[in-house]
């Protein structure tokens, strides 16, 4: 067969390096000293902020106070009186006004702007970039910036935002985000009505997250400068570094091979440095003052305004038999969003997918909501879309075994999927070993398991 | 009585200050509410330090002076003048790590490093006060100093091997 | 400009002047711990800092169960000097060591809450303050200072400097403090509890009880404190002081705590303290 049409068939035989060349690896199972400790215990370790140009001025952010409002006129006088002052930045001046996050793989409408134009929709919205010789002169004359608001009704829940007559805070008309013209993501299996109605017994409780910050110890920021043949060198320590740079390009109107990113020195990510979020305003004011730009959020812009976990919300019902089995599960989930879409289309995304979680369950419908609120935007951090799906599927079993007076493990031991069942989104499970890890967990903390238990294995039911 | 108030110094203007980081005098013109860590980052090279709040509420930008831990963010430089300030780039002599260094990278009390360096000065202004700390007391003196990577417990392991690598008696065990 | 002016007083009577030189609104520079992040990340709204580091006001006296502490006398400083579990607790339970090394005795006593635990033991502590203004120096009672403030008009000097603490430190009182917090060290209070108490045969002679994080301030109980004076500490006495202190509290909500979740916890904290003063 010649070589183009192997390409095309399933790949059926795998051979890593390690087959080939086991006396190489030596990494499992030894300790290896970290690469990077002996710079950090030294001080060594370069991050973004520990550059420093002749030059380089310094980027303070004039930020909504409303959660949403009209922005009815600014005026710049008082902050340009300021000593040190050098210039200011607002929507006129960026070439493309919108983050593209998410254009970048393929999904729409880019729905943040980089700077506010005639609206703010979440408080701490970024309106005008004042630039200046100094921190501290940047963040007086920002403060001296006097923005004209029309402050409107906002709403702080998932479920309020999707009622007829809530304020709408994205430009679409409605409060969610569109999949393929749907409302919500869905999975249907089987068919719920059915399990429900041969159930022993309906449990249903709902399930509630509230945000959470990333908190790293560094805080997000970076430094653009002209590299003085056309194109910017922007030290940033963004965990997206070509998200970072292709989204700069696209909002400046450039090429990308006018950027040159330089990262990966990251002090504390966790998923918070993933918005893109100071890069393409910093090098725009490289850009246009022609000097080093430095934008570095502050440890309140970084725990009050920078993007959280989304707060996510759970309605779980389900049908269950006496002896455990869940014959029905439907779920409704929302996520908050906040005010923009950022990561959080994808993460509701993962949601659906993840539901009803690691079980065998006959009948399944899921409806999972990306919902945009007046709140902080949302966006990504540690497993974002499954990490609190499972808080609640897993809060839900312990109170199903607790109704049903069954051990937990019983419970979780006959529901887990088995290797070769059909999952509710249509993948087939491979590799499965919930089974194993229960027992061996069970094992590591002296807990014996009845011999039904202890007999069971992914490879059967 | 004299009740002349001492001359203003007026905004923005630049005074000089001379002091000593780990051993080398360092002479700069500073604003005298510039702070130390301001100064010493900026001014002076020495970037060890590092600011993740202003406000000295995370301890990672400590370093001693005159021997005491101290917030570099809290310090205005007018009270900085005429010290004798240690800071992470004092600890190890050329390629040799001083022991509180050796402890950190053996009991991988790093992750992302971004407290570490603050995190060694505590470490390093406890032993010197105190060489055989209890858990508890390590505990209490590493309390200003905040990490989101580690969970903590390996730099507590760390300095109590430190500890124990300069060879005090009576020691607590390190979980390790 | 990009910093505020400064003044360094070398004596107590420069740094009164200093008050009344022209200026929007002044920092007092104690130990800093509280001023110098404004410094730092720019302030319009002060353009005058005074420090007080020269006036040498950082001498600790104890003697005849009272003790005279200079107003920039450090946390650190006060606890090395101090031996009462009482002072080791309140100071212990204030920030991590490096601010503990910096922040001063007066300055604790603006801290606004969730901070001010060493105020609070003050107030229990029948603190007085020294203060300083041009009229001269006089000394009033830490409560009556802060009512002072409490009716003062919005400025942060008032033209008065506090130079000075004096508290009793009196070994027959039975004293405790308890500070309830989301963490064992460093992190701000839900409620502090202060608590001294004269006991005569088992009958309280008199009460000092003062609450921090639970109010605008550090505040006394007086409720609380008219049941238990001349009363014994039985469970039911106890019990009805823990609920007389909620009514003297206006609890507020922020990062750490709802005011209804503080509302909660008061009655909880002045009954613990109450308790680990009776022989359990």
């Amino acid at each position: 067969m010649n070589n183009h049409l192997e390409k095309l068939l399933p790949i059926q035989d795998v051979r890593f390096n390690g087959d080939v060349d086991q006396k190489s690896l030596r990494e499992v199972g030894a300790s290896t000293p970290r690469r990077d400790a002996i710079s950090h215990v030294t001080g060594q370790t370069v991050y973004f902020e520990d550059n420093t140009f002749p030059g380089m001025l310094h980027l303070k952010m004039v930020r909504s106070p409303h959660h949403y409002a009209r922005i009815r006129g600014i005026d710049f006088s008082e902050a340009e009186k300021t000593p040190g002052f050098v210039r200011v930045i607002t929507h006129r001046d960026v070439p493309y006004n919108y983050y593209t996050i998410l254009r970048l793989i393929g999904v729409e409408p880019n729905d943040e702007p980089v700077l506010a134009d005639d609206r703010v929709v979440y408080w701490g919205e970024p309106i005008a970039a004042v630039l200046a010789e100094s921190p501290q002169a940047a963040a007086i004359a920002a403060s001296r910036v006097k923005v004209e608001f029309e402050p409107l009704d906002a709403v702080f829940d998932v479920e309020e935002a999707l009622k007829p007559g809530a304020p709408i805070v994205t430009r679409q008309g409605f409060n969610y985000f569109r999949y393929e013209g749907h409302h919500c993501r869905r999975v249907r299996f089987g068919e719920v009505s059915q399990g429900f109605a041969s159930a022993d017994l309906i449990i249903e409780r709902r399930w509630d997250t509230s945000p959470i910050e990333h908190a790293p110890m560094e805080t997000t920021g970076c430094i653009a400068k002209p590299a003085g043949d056309g194109r910017f060198t922007v030290y940033t320590n963004t965990q997206a570094l070509y998200f970072s740079l292709d989204n700069t390009a696209l909002i400046l109107g450039i090429p990308a091979g006018r950027l040159h990113f330089i990262g990966g020195t990251v002090g504390g990510g966790f998923g918070g440095k993933v918005d893109v979020i100071v890069e393409p305003i910093a090098t725009l004011g490289a850009m246009l003052t022609n000097r080093p730009v430095k934008f570095v959020y502050t440890r309140e812009e970084e725990m009050r305004i920078s993007s959280t976990r989304a707060a996510e919300r759970f309605y779980i019902r389900d049908g269950v038999m006496r002896d455990g089995r869940i014959v029905a599960r439907q779920i409704t989930l929302y996520v908050d969003a906040g005010a923009y879409s950022r990561h959080s289309p994808y993460g509701t995304t993962k949601a659906a997918a993840h539901m009803p979680g690691p079980y065998t369950i006959p009948n399944v419908w899921v409806d999972a909501h990306c919902v945009y609120t007046n709140r902080q935007p949302s966006s990504a951090m540690r497993g974002f879309g499954v990490t609190l799906g499972d808080f609640a599927i897993e809060s839900q079993m312990d109170v199903i075994a607790n109704e049903l007076r069954i051990d937990p493990l019983r419970l979780r031991l006959i529901n887990a999927y088995r290797d070769g069942d059909l999952k509710a989104h249509r993948k087939r499970v491979e590799g499965a070993a919930l089974v194993e890890v229960i027992q061996k967990a069970a094992e590591l903390v002296e807990q014996k398991l009845d011999p039904d238990l202890a007999a069971m294995s992914s490879g059967s039911r | 009585m004299n009740n002349a108030v001492v001359a203003i110094v007026s905004q923005g203007s630049l005074q000089h200050f001379s002091f000593l980081v780990n051993g080398a005098r360092y002479e700069v013109l500073a604003p005298p509410l510039m702070s130390l860590g301001e100064v010493l980052r900026e001014k002076c090279g020495l970037r060890g330090l590092k600011h993740g709040c202003q406000q000295g509420g995370c301890g990672a930008c400590s370093v001693q002076v005159d021997g005491q831990l101290v917030p570099a963010c809290m310090l205005p430089m007018t009270r900085a003048n005429q010290k004798s300030i240690e800071t992470i780039e004092g600890l190890a002599q050329g390629e040799q790590l001083h022991p509180i260094q050796e402890a950190f990278v053996e009991c991988y009390a790093t992750q992302c490093g971004f407290c570490t360096a603050g995190m060694i000065m505590a470490t390093k202004a406890l032993l010197e006060s105190n060489p055989s700390p209890s858990r508890e007391e390590v505990l209490v003196a590493l309390s200003g100093n905040v990490c989101r990577c580690t969970g903590y417990l390996p730099i507590v392991d760390a300095v109590l091997v430190a500890a124990r690598n300069a060879h005090s008696p009576d020691l607590a065990e390190p979980a390790v | 400009m990009s910093f505020p002016d400064l003044v360094i007083p070398e004596t107590v009577d420069q740094a009164v002047e200093a008050l009344s030189l022209p200026h929007r609104q002044a920092l007092i520079f104690g130990g800093g711990t509280l001023v110098q992040p404004f410094i730092t990340l720019g302030t319009d709204v002060h353009d005058l800092v005074i420090d007080l580091d020269h006036l040498a006001l950082d001498q600790v006296v104890f003697e005849n169960g009272q003790v005279s502490c200079g107003a920039m006398v450090r946390l650190a400083q006060l606890a090395q000097a101090l031996p009462q579990d009482y002072i080791q607790a309140a100071v212990a339970s204030i920030a991590g060591p490096a601010i503990r090394n910096l922040a001063t005795v007066g300055g604790n006593l603006f801290a606004k809450p969730p901070y001010g635990d060493l105020a609070t033991l003050l107030l229990a502590l029948d603190a007085e303050v020294e203060l300083a203004s041009s009229e001269g120096t006089r000394r009033i009672s830490l409560n009556d200072f802060y009512l002072m403030r409490d009716n003062a008009e919005a400025s942060s000097t008032n033209g008065v400097l506090v130079t000075g603490v004096r508290f009793s430190a009196d070994s027959r009182r039975k004293v405790v403090f308890r500070k309830m917090a989301r963490k064992q060290l460093n992190a701000g209070a839900m409620v502090t509890v202060a608590l001294s108490l004269r006991l005569n045969g088992g009958i309280v002679a008199d009460a000092r009880l003062a609450l921090g994080g639970v109010d605008h301030r550090p505040i006394r109980a007086p409720s609380a404190e008219r049941v238990l004076t001349g009363s014994n500490l039985s469970d039911e006495v106890i019990e009805s002081a823990a609920q007389a202190a909620l009514q003297d509290c206006r609890p507020r909500t922020d990062a750490y705590a709802s005011a209804w979740y503080r509302g909660r916890m008061i009655p909880v904290q002045v009954r613990r303290a109450l308790n680990s003063l009776t022989p359990q």
